[in-house]
C-alpha cells in the first residue's frame, strides 16, 4: 500500500466527518490520489461518464423512484392501507399489523425503505395516533416495517448489487421474498405481544363484504407488482423495462382512472426524481472512481487473500460480514456501503465460496436493519423529522423490533436455503 | 438578483432534467411497444436511454448541490463551535471545488481526443455525452465556491459569526 493510498483514505474520512457530501468526498480524494501518483486525470471523466454506459439495469433505479413518488402522491397508498386494514386490522394491536402488511404490499411497488416510511408511514402513524396508540410505538413500528421495503422485490439496493456482483436481478428479487415475509411475520408477532401487554384493542373485522370492497378498491394498485414481477419472471421484460412498464401503469392509473394526479404533481414528482437520481448517480460515479483507486492498490484482492489465508470458512466470514455491515449500516449511508464496501467484500466472498445471491440478500438485509439501528439509522431520522417524535422516544421503542429483525437476519445468513430456495424452485438463478 | 438567479437555475434544471428523464422513460416504453406490439424491436432506445440517464445524473447532481441535498454525514460537524465550523466549511468547499476543477483540462483533452467518435447505434459523437462531465463539474464547483464566499463574508463581514 502506497503513501498516496493512506492520504486518499485520510482525506476521504476527514471530508466525510466534515459534512462534505459523500459523493464529493470520494471524487475529491480520488483526484488527489491521481495527482499524487501522477496518473492521467482523463481516466476520471471516462470512468464517471462511461462507467454507466453498459449498466442498463441501473436505469431501473430512477423508474422505481418515479413509481414510488407517483404512488405516494396519487392516493394509492390510502387504498393499500384500507385493504391491509381489512385483512389484519381485527387482530390485537390491529393497526400495528396493518402497518406491517401495508408496508409489505407497498414494497412490492417501490423498492425503497425511505419512500415507504415517508409516504405510507405518515398515514400509518396518523391512523395509529387516532386509535390511541403511543406515538413513539407507532413511529418505531413504521421504522421497523419500512426496512422490509428493499427486501421484498423490487429493490433498488438489489439492482445496484446485481450490477456490482453480476448476480441475476431476478434471482435476487426472488431470494428476498422469503426473508421479507419472515421479517413481516416476526414484526407482527412482536406487535402482538406488546399490544397484549399494553392492552391495545383489536380493530373491527369488516366481514367478507368489507374485505371484498377493500380488495376491489385496491385491486388496480395491487396489479403494479404483478406487472413488474410477472414481466421479469416470465422473461418478457428486462428489470429496467419492467420498471418502465410498471411506472407507466401507475401513471395511467392515477391520472386517468383515479384522477388524482395533475400537472403540478407531475412537475413536483419529476423534479424530485431528477434530484434523487442526481445524488444517487453521483454517489455511483464517485464510487466508480473510488473503486478504481482501491483496485489500483489491489485492496479487494488483498482482502480476498486475507480471507483465504485465515481459512476460517463461510460461517466465520459471514459472522464478520454481519457484524461489519450492522455497525457500518447504522453509521454510513446505504448507497455508500453498497458502492464502496460491497465491491471490496465481493472478491473475498467469492473466494470463501459464498453464493452471490445469498450474499446480496443478506447484505441488503444487514443494511436495511442498519437504517433502523440507533443512533444514526437514517429511517429513525426520517420518521422523527416527519412526525416530530423525538429520536430518543423512537429508539426506546425500537429494540424489540430490532431483535426480531436480527433474528431473521441470522436465520437467513446461516440457513442459505431461506434465501436460495425460491430462486431454485422458480428458476430465477 | 440572487433570488431570481436561483429561480432561473431551478427552472432550467427542472426543464432539462425532466426532458432527459421523460425521454429516457419514453425510449424504454417505446422499445417494449415496438418489440411486443409492432413485432419489430428497435436498436437505438438502449443507447439513447442510457445517455439520457447520464444527463439526468449530472443535471440532478447540480440541482442537489444547489439545494444541498447530496447525502452527507453531519453528526460530528454540527458539534463543532460555530466559527470553526464555518472556517472548515469554507476550506472543504474550496478544496472539493479545486479538486473537481483540476480534472477540467484533462476532461477537455479527453473529449478532444475521443469526442468525435460516433456511438455504435445512434451515431452520436461521444463528445455530446462526455460534455456533461466538464459542464456538471464546473457548475457544481461554482456552487461550492459561491457558498464558500458567502460563508467567508458571514465570518469576516460586520457582525460576522461569533
Amino acid at each position: 500500500m502506497s503513501i498516496s493510498l493512506w492520504v486518499f483514505l485520510f482525506v476521504f474520512i476527514i471530508s466525510f466527518a466534515l459534512r462534505v457530501p459523500i459523493a464529493f468526498g470520494m471524487v475529491a480524494s480520488s483526484v488527489l490520489y491521481f495527482l499524487l501518483e501522477g496518473l492521467d486525470l482523463s481516466t476520471i471523466p471516462e470512468i464517471m461518464v462511461f462507467g454507466f454506459k453498459d449498466k442498463f439495469v441501473l436505469l431501473a433505479v430512477p423508474l422505481f423512484i418515479f413509481t414510488a413518488r407517483v404512488m405516494n402522491s396519487g392516493g394509492i397508498t390510502e387504498r393499500i392501507f384500507d385493504f391491509a386494514g381489512s385483512l389484519v386490522g381485527h387482530l390485537r394491536g390491529g393497526l400495528g399489523h396493518v402497518n406491517v402488511v401495508a408496508s409489505i404490499i407497498f414494497s412490492g411497488m417501490t423498492g425503497s425503505a425511505i419512500a415507504d416510511a415517508s409516504g405510507l408511514g405518515l398515514m400509518e402513524i396518523k391512523a395509529m395516533d387516532d386509535a390511541g396508540y403511543k406515538r413513539s410505538f407507532s413511529a418505531a413500528v413504521t421504522v421497523a416495517s419500512a426496512t422490509i421495503g428493499p427486501i421484498i422485490p423490487p429493490s433498488i439496493p438489489m439492482v445496484i448489487y446485481a450490477m456490482l456482483s453480476g448476480a441475476s436481478v431476478g434471482a435476487l428479487f426472488l431470494g428476498g421474498m422469503v426473508p421479507g415475509v419472515l421479517m413481516g411475520i416476526g414484526l407482527m408477532a412482536a406487535i402482538f405481544v406488546i399490544s397484549r401487554k399494553r392492552g391495545y384493542e383489536r380493530g373491527k373485522w369488516p366481514g367478507p363484504g368489507g374485505l371484498a370492497t377493500a380488495f376491489k378498491r385496491a385491486l388496480l394498485s395491487l396489479l403494479t407488482p404483478v406487472i413488474l414481477l410477472g414481466g421479469i419472471y416470465s422473461g418478457a421484460f428486462t428489470p429496467t423495462e419492467a420498471a418502465a412498464v410498471a411506472a407507466l401503469y401507475a401513471l395511467i392509473l392515477i391520472s386517468a382512472v383515479y384522477r388524482s394526479f395533475g400537472i403540478s404533481e407531475a412537475v413536483s414528482v419529476v423534479r424530485d426524481v431528477v434530484e434523487n437520481t442526481g445524488f444517487l448517480g453521483f454517489i455511483m460515479a464517485g464510487a466508480f472512481v473510488f473503486g478504481h483507486v482501491l483496485a489500483i492498490e489491489r485492496v479487494p484482492a488483498a482482502l480476498a487473500d486475507l480471507v483465504l489465508g485465515f481459512n476460517s470458512g463461510k460461517l466465520v466470514f459471514l459472522i464478520v460480514l454481519n457484524i461489519l455491515f450492522l455497525v457500518l449500516g447504522c453509521l454510513i449511508d446505504t448507497m455508500v456501503l453498497l458502492l464502496v464496501v460491497v465491491p471490496i467484500v465481493i472478491p473475498a466472498a467469492q473466494a470463501a465460496g459464498i453464493d452471490m445471491v445469498h450474499l446480496g440478500v443478506v447484505l441488503v438485509m444487514n443494511m436495511m436493519i442498519g437504517l433502523a439501528t440507533p443512533p444514526f439509522g437514517m429511517l429513525l431520522f426520517t420518521i422523527s423529522g416527519l412526525t416530530g417524535t423525538s429520536l430518543g422516544e423512537i429508539i426506546s421503542e425500537i429494540w424489540p423490533f430490532l431483535l426480531v429483525l436480527m433474528a431473521v437476519l441470522l436465520l437467513c445468513t446461516y440457513m442459505p436455503e431461506t434465501v436460495l430456495w425460491l430462486p431454485g424452485v422458480l428458476g430465477g438463478s | 438578483m440572487k433570488k431570481s438567479l436561483a429561480r432561473t437555475a431551478d427552472t432550467l434544471e427542472t426543464l432539462l432534467g425532466a426532458t432527459a428523464f421523460v425521454s429516457m422513460f419514453l425510449a424504454i416504453v417505446l422499445q417494449v411497444f415496438y418489440r411486443y406490439i409492432l413485432g419489430s424491436p428497435l436498436v437505438w432506445p438502449f443507447e439513447f436511454s442510457v445517455y439520457c440517464y447520464i444527463y439526468v445524473i449530472y443535471i440532478g447532481s447540480v440541482m442537489a448541490a444547489r439545494r444541498q441535498s447530496h447525502v452527507s454525514f453531519d453528526m460530528l460537524y454540527l458539534r463543532l463551535p460555530g466559527r470553526l465550523r464555518l472556517a472548515l466549511g469554507i476550506f472543504t468547499n474550496v478544496f472539493v471545488a479545486l479538486m473537481f476543477l483540476a480534472t477540467l483540462p484533462s476532461s477537455i483533452g479527453y473529449i478532444r481526443m475521443v469526442g468525435a467518435v460516433p456511438s455504435s447505434s445512434l451515431d452520436v459523437p461521444w463528445g455530446a455525452v462526455l460534455a456533461v462531465y466538464p459542464v456538471g463539474m464546473v457548475l457544481v464547483s461554482l456552487i461550492l465556491l459561491s457558498r464558500a464566499y458567502s460563508d467567508l463574508m458571514d465570518m469576516t463581514g460586520p457582525g460576522g459569526h461569533q
